[in-house]
């Protein structure tokens, strides 16, 4: 399995578009960081965590996984694989680890520039420890995240144009849905809200948030009893994600080579 | 009894109601080139697809080393080289590069594979080249390549020659036969090019429309191919009258007014010329005439030959 990892990684070797949406990662700190000077950590961690993660990283993840996925397709590499020969759910796997240490990766450079920029503005960092691990923690829930999109590119099997299409209107609806009361202020059970990705994480991250203001601590109070613990965030979002990779794995054994 | 390396029995396989190989039963011998040769959608590269797992028959068997492919694939499939269709890389990637991915996944013992595969090949080792910039030609021997980079005990070759230049078949073409002859590999490979499979195989496999028509070793095949002596003379009535009282001969066939075919090559055409002109008839023309291959493959596919 190793071998196969260091593969996908050794394929991606002089790809603009992974290297591209790499430094994505950077752009929402820096022109957070030039128009509000007074920043804190817990601030600048949060748009690192939703504007960059909510926005950015779920298309992302789509468009590299499906870039991965119709690779061996597109250039008929796939053959030469199974003639090894390696399984195609153990390539498939192999892929969605590559998506998920891009995911980890993103969200943790997102983390470095950030603390940069707190540390060059002169603000103490102050719960760093929390911050990595809550933007650690975001990073593999936004990898989970995007697998029901990754899932309906790699069930349609279409073109690029299509990946794109898709994964932006997953993307906005998400994000749309996470600031509907109506999504995220409902109790954990057998509903939608439930499982609805981007909603589900931001009822988890939002209890870390430093309240400041009357307005924010009005919402935080209203909001406090739909909050989700870290274990159920993590079971919901992982096991729904394993359901769906499990899916694309049957999908996958079932295209032709 | 032969030992065959790979033997299929009522290999077909379907696609809707279209059959594209028909009961196949093909027998590749060990340490020998096995040429399957048949049109453009003939049924060649479904067959090798099959052969390597690539594609599900929809009935019948294939066995390679006398075990089903079927769940032995695991066992099987890590000893044969292969070649199918077009040669698929990353592009972004070298060749090297490339290689090196097979090689890690194959688990390649040997730390030197890659560069003696690229040598056998005549391709630079950690050359700068990305496989996007290769001609059609360098591609088609990086595939050769990744077929040979871990040393197989059979290769499948699906059309190998394609896009080389004249050079680089004659190249590829001594070097195949090289791997028969020197390593002890049993390699079979398929073509549309008659020429190309005669100048190389040992046994052929005739397949036309997914069904096998002839399978033989070349030797028996060119042994089986038509041969006649040709007249072209004055009256072909005349000279059938000579040949059946002076020769006592009706092994002839009479192709118009003025030319005849003699099958008994056992009587000698100065005899029979003399014959003739004795009798008055005016010979413009006799020679032994050959069926090639390629008349062969069109009489018994019933169609136009190929080259």
């Amino acid at each position: 399995m190793l071998r196969l990892i260091t593969c996908e990684f050794w394929k991606i070797k002089r790809r603009k578009l992974f290297q591209a949406a790499f430094l994505t990662t950077f752009i929402v700190p820096l022109l957070y960081a030039m128009i509000l000077s007074d920043t804190d950590l817990d601030v600048m961690m949060s748009v690192v965590r939703e504007e960059n993660g909510f926005l950015i990283l779920i298309p992302l993840s789509v468009i590299l996984a499906a870039n991965l996925f119709f690779e061996e397709h597109d250039h008929d590499t796939l053959k030469n694989l199974m003639c090894i020969p390696v399984s195609k759910n153990r390539l498939a796997l192999a892929k969605f680890v590559v998506i998920l240490l891009f995911d980890v990766g993103y969200m943790l450079a997102g983390y470095g520039i950030a603390i940069l920029l707190t540390a060059v503005a002169g603000v103490p960092l102050t719960g760093w420890g929390l911050q990595l691990f809550l933007t650690l923690g975001t990073g593999v829930l936004l990898w989970a995240a995007a697998m029901p999109c990754i899932f309906l590119v790699v069930w349609c099997n279409k073109s690029y144009i299509i990946s794109v299409i898709i994964a932006f209107a997953y993307t906005v609806l998400n994000y749309i849905l996470h600031i509907n009361d109506r999504f995220i202020m409902v109790p954990l059970g057998l509903n939608a809200a439930t499982f609805l990705p981007v909603p589900v994480i931001f009822r988890w991250i939002y209890q870390f948030h430093s309240i400041d203001g009357e307005i924010m601590r009005e919402f935080y109070h209203r909001f406090s009893p739909y909050f989700i613990s870290t274990p159920a965030v993590f079971g919901i979002l992982i096991g729904e994600a394993a359901v769906f990779m499990l899916l694309m794995m049957k999908v996958y054994q079932k295209q032709n080579v | 009894m032969p030992e065959y390396i790979i033997e299929t029995k009522n290999l077909t396989k379907k696609y809707g109601a279209q059959k594209s190989v028909a009961s196949l039963n093909i027998h590749v011998q060990k340490g020998r080139i096995y040429g399957l040769l048949g049109r453009n959608g003939a049924g060649k590269t479904t067959t090798m697809k099959m052969l390597l797992g690539l594609t599900a028959p929809t009935s019948g068997e294939i066995r390679i080393w006398g075990k089903s492919l079927r769940g032995n694939e695991k066992k099987i499939l890590p000893r044969i080289g292969s070649l199918i269709e077009s040669p698929g890389f990353y592009p972004n990637l070298t060749g090297t590069e490339n290689l090196r991915i097979f090689a890690t996944l194959r688990g390649v013992p040997n730390s030197h594979a890659i560069e003696d595969a690229l040598n056998l090949v005549g391709l630079p080792y950690k050359d700068k080249k990305l496989f996007s910039q290769y001609s059609l030609g360098m591609k088609q021997r990086l595939a050769i390549a990744l077929a040979i980079m871990h040393d197989p005990e059979l290769l499948i070759l699906d059309e190998p020659i394609n896009g080389l230049d004249p050079i680089g078949i004659a190249e590829v073409r001594s070097f195949i036969r090289q791997l028969c002859d020197e390593r002890g590999k049993t390699i079979l490979i398929s073509s549309h090019i008659l020429s190309e499979i005669s100048l190389l195989a040992d046994d052929i496999g005739i397949i036309d429309h997914g069904a096998l028509l002839e399978e033989e070793s070349l030797a028996r095949l060119e042994q089986k191919s038509n041969k006649h002596i040709h007249f072209t003379l004055g009256d072909t009535a005349q000279a059938a009258r000579i040949l059946e009282l002076q020769f006592q001969e009706n092994q002839f066939s009479i192709q118009d007014d003025h030319n005849l075919q003699v099958h008994n090559l056992a009587i000698p055409v100065g005899r029979m010329v003399t014959a003739f002109v004795e009798n008055g008839l005016e010979v413009s023309e006799a020679h032994t005439c050959e069926e090639s291959l390629e008349d062969y493959f069109k009489r018994i596919t019933g169609g136009e030959g190929i080259a």
